[in-house]
C-alpha cells in the first residue's frame, strides 16, 4: 500500500533585520543576509523533500505586516505549493510569540496538517519558542532540534540534537518539528522558481477574520521598554615575535595578565 | 498564601546542574527583596547526597515527584508536571535554566499556564503590577527590558553571570503524587557524546572552520584538554560535514557565552561573530591578517594553526608547570 500523502505547513517569519528596517529602525545597516528566518528556511527545505519523497502539500503560513508577503514569495520560489499570510493589524513591531503561537493554532484547527514545522531558532532570539508553544496549543507531539527525520505511515522517527548527544524518538502524526541547523542546506531560488511562485496563490486573511476582537486583546502583550545595542567591546592586541613560540608566549602572557584567565 | 518563587532544577539523578545552584542562589537574593519563599523542583529520581548538596541553597520548600518517567526530559510530561507544580506551589515567578531543553518547557508551560515568558533573560523585578525583564536579542547583540504585566512569569536565565551563595535555612522535603501519563513521544535510543562537554555552558572553547581542512580536530581537542575547554566548529566545517550538527557555533548553531573563546582557522562570518559576541575574551589564530574574525577579538595571531596550536599546547604545558612551583 503506498504511504498516504502528508500534509505540510511550514512556518516562515521574515528575517528580523528585515522587519526591522522596514520600520526604520533595523539593528544592522549590512544588506540582508536572508530574506526569511534562516532556520525557517531549513524548516521549509526538510517540508520540500518530504514532499518529494512522500507526496501532498506543502503550505508556507505567516504571520505579519504587508512587508512579510515578501518572505511568503520566497517560500513559493523555493517551492511551496500555497502560502498563507495573517495580516498583523495590532499596533507596534514586536511581536510576542505566544500571540503568534495562538494565531496559528486558530488557523491551523480550521484546516487538516499532518506535519507542522518550524525552524529551531530565530535571529531575534525568542519567536522560535512558537514551535513549542504552538503543540501545546494544539495538542500535539513536539520533537525539536530535529537532524534527520524518516515518516512510515502514521508515525515518524526523528534524530534529534541535545546539548548532550544525540536522541532518536517516534511519535504518532499529526505532530511538529523544530529543525536544526545544518539538517539540510536549503535550495537557491531559481528565476523559473520565482516566475512560479507568481502564479501561485497566496491566502491573505486578516486577523479578524480568524480570531475575535476578544481573544487577542485578551493576550497581555508584553512592552519594550528599552533597547540597547551592545557595542564592540574589543580591541585587538595582536601577539608578536619572531617565531610561532614567541607569538604564543605574548599571547599567554597578555591572556594571564590582561584577563586573569589561565 | 503570597505567592512563591519556583526554581526548576536539573540533575542526571546524582548531581544537580551548576545553573541550579546559581538559579537558586538568585532566587534566594531576590526573595530577601519581596518576601516571597522559594520552592525548588526536583523532577524524577535523584539521590539523597545530591538532595542534601540542595539544601544548603535556602529553598524553603523543595518539592519532589519521584516518578521514573521524569528522570529524563520530555516536553509534553514535563509541560504536565510543572505547571501543576506551579498552581500547586502558588508560584508567582518560575525560574528555568536557558538550556535548549528549558527554554522550550518554558514556552509549552507559558502556553498552557497563559503565562508571561521570556528566555535569555539577565534579571528579573517585581513591579506593583507584572515584572520587568532584562534579557539578550539577537544573540547577546543587543540587550532589552520588557514589562510582563501577567500574573505569572516563566523565565529562563542566562545564569553564568551569576554566582552560586549557600545559605541558611535548609528547606522541607515535600513529596507530591502526581499521576505522569505517558509521553506522546517514544524514545528508542539515546547516545550520550561523552567526549563532548555542552558548548553553551563551557568556560573554555575551542572552534575550528575552513582552516583545519578536514575532519580531524585532534590538535584543538588536545588544546582543549588543557583549557578544559569544549570544541565547537563554524558553519562552514559542519556543511563540508567534518563536524555534527551539533557542534556547529554560530546564530544558526549554538550561542556560546564562555570566558575564553579562541577560533582557529575561522574567518568570522557575520553569522559566525553573532554566536560568539557573548563571550568575555576572544582570541584567534588565522593565517589571514585581513580575516574578519580579528576585527572582533580581543587577541590575535597571525599565522598557520598547525604551527602556533600545537606550540600554544606546548606553551600552555610548560606556563603550568610554571604556576605549579
Amino acid at each position: 500500500m503506498p504511504a498516504p500523502p502528508v500534509r505540510q505547513v511550514s512556518t516562515v517569519e521574515m528575517n528580523a533585520d528585515s522587519i526591522e528596517k522596514a520600520f526604520g529602525s533595523a539593528l544592522s545597516s549590512k544588506k540582508d543576509q536572508w530574506i526569511i528566518n534562516p532556520h525557517d528556511e531549513i524548516a521549509l527545505e526538510e517540508a520540500l523533500q518530504i514532499r518529494e519523497t512522500h507526496g501532498g502539500t506543502v503550505t508556507a503560513l505567516s504571520f505579519g505586516k504587508p512587508v512579510t508577503e515578501a518572505a511568503v514569495r520566497r517560500a513559493l520560489a523555493m517551492g511551496a505549493d500555497s502560502g498563507v499570510l495573517i495580516m498583523d493589524e495590532l499596533a507596534g513591531n514586536y511581536r510576542d510569540f505566544m500571540l503568534v503561537a495562538h494565531i496559528y493554532r486558530l488557523y491551523l484547527e480550521t484546516v487538516g496538517v499532518d506535519l507542522i514545522l518550524t525552524g529551531s531558532k530565530s535571529v531575534d532570539g525568542q519567536s522560535f519558542l512558537v514551535g513549542p508553544a504552538l503543540a501545546e496549543l494544539l495538542s500535539i507531539p513536539c520533537i525539536s532540534m530535529v537532524v534527520n527525520q524518516e515518516i512510515n505511515g502514521k508515525m515518524i522517527r526523528c534524530r534529534k540534537s541535545t546539548e548532550s548527544g544525540e536522541i532518536i524518538m517516534e511519535t504518532p502524526l499529526p505532530a511538529l518539528l523544530t529543525t536544526a541547523g545544518g539538517l539540510n542546506t536549503p535550495r537557491y531560488v531559481t528565476i523559473p522558481g520565482i516566475k512560479r511562485a507568481d502564479k501561485k496563490p497566496i491566502d491573505v486573511l486578516n486577523l479578524s477574520e480568524i480570531a475575535s476582537n476578544e481573544t487577542i486583546s485578551d493576550r497581555l502583550m508584553p512592552e519594550i521598554v528599552s533597547f540597547r545595542r551592545q557595542r564592540n567591546k574589543r580591541s585587538l592586541k595582536m601577539a608578536v615575535g619572531k617565531s610561532s613560540e614567541e607569538k604564543v608566549r605574548h599571547l599567554l602572557d597578555m591572556l594571564h595578565e590582561k584577563s586573569g584567565i589561565l | 498564601m503570597s505567592s512563591s518563587i519556583l526554581v526548576i532544577t536539573e540533575h542526571n539523578q546524582h548531581r544537580f546542574s551548576k545553573s541550579t545552584f546559581r538559579l537558586l542562589s538568585m532566587a534566594r537574593e531576590m526573595s530577601g527583596k519581596t518576601k516571597h519563599s522559594v520552592s525548588a523542583f526536583v523532577p524524577g529520581r535523584i539521590s539523597s547526597k545530591a538532595l542534601k548538596k540542595l539544601t544548603a541553597y535556602g529553598a524553603d520548600r523543595i518539592v519532589l515527584v519521584e516518578n521514573g518517567k521524569l528522570d529524563s526530559f520530555s516536553l509534553d510530561i514535563y509541560t504536565h508536571v510543572v505547571s501543576s507544580i506551579v498552581l500547586k506551589e502558588n508560584a508567582g515567578i518560575v525560574f528555568l535554566n536557558n538550556s535548549t531543553s528549558h527554554q522550550e518547557l518554558s514556552a509549552a508551560l507559558a502556553a498552557r499556564l497563559r503565562a508571561g515568558c521570556a528566555i535569555n533573560c539577565t534579571d528579573v523585578q517585581k513591579l506593583k503590577k507584572g515584572f520587568l525583564v532584562s534579557k539578550y536579542m539577537y544573540g547577546v547583540k543587543a540587550k532589552t527590558k520588557f514589562k510582563l504585566s501577567n500574573k505569572i512569569l516563566i523565565a529562563a536565565m542566562h545564569t553564568l553571570e551569576f554566582k552560586s551563595i549557600p545559605s541558611k535555612g535548609a528547606g522541607r522535603i515535600v513529596k507530591q503524587i502526581i499521576p505522569v501519563p505517558d509521553s506522546q513521544v517514544n524514545i528508542l535510543e539515546r547516545n550520550i557524546d561523552k567526549s563532548h562537554s555542552p558548548l553553551s555552558r563551557a568556560k573554555v572553547v575551542i572552534s575550528g572552520g575552513r582552516g583545519i581542512g578536514g575532519p580531524d580536530f585532534s590538535i584543538l581537542e588536545q588544546l582543549a584538554k588543557e583549557l578544559n575547554g569544549a570544541v565547537g566548529a563554524s558553519r562552514s566545517a559542519v556543511d563540508a560535514g567534518w563536524r555534527p550538527a551539533s557542534h556547529q557555533i554560530g546564530q544558526t548553531g549554538t550561542i556560546v557565552s564562555p570566558d575564553l573563546y579562541i577560533a582557529c582557522g575561522i574567518s568570522g562570518a557575520n553569522q559566525h561573530l553573532a554566536g560568539i559576541a557573548g563571550s568575555k575574551i576572544v582570541a584567534a589564530v588565522n593565517k589571514d591578517a585581513d580575516a574578519p574574525i580579528f576585527s572582533k577579538s580581543d587577541y590575535g595571531i597571525q599565522g598557520d594553526l598547525f604551527e602556533i596550536v600545537p606550540c600554544l599546547i606546548k606553551e600552555l604545558k610548560a606556563f603550568k608547570s610554571r604556576q605549579n612551583h
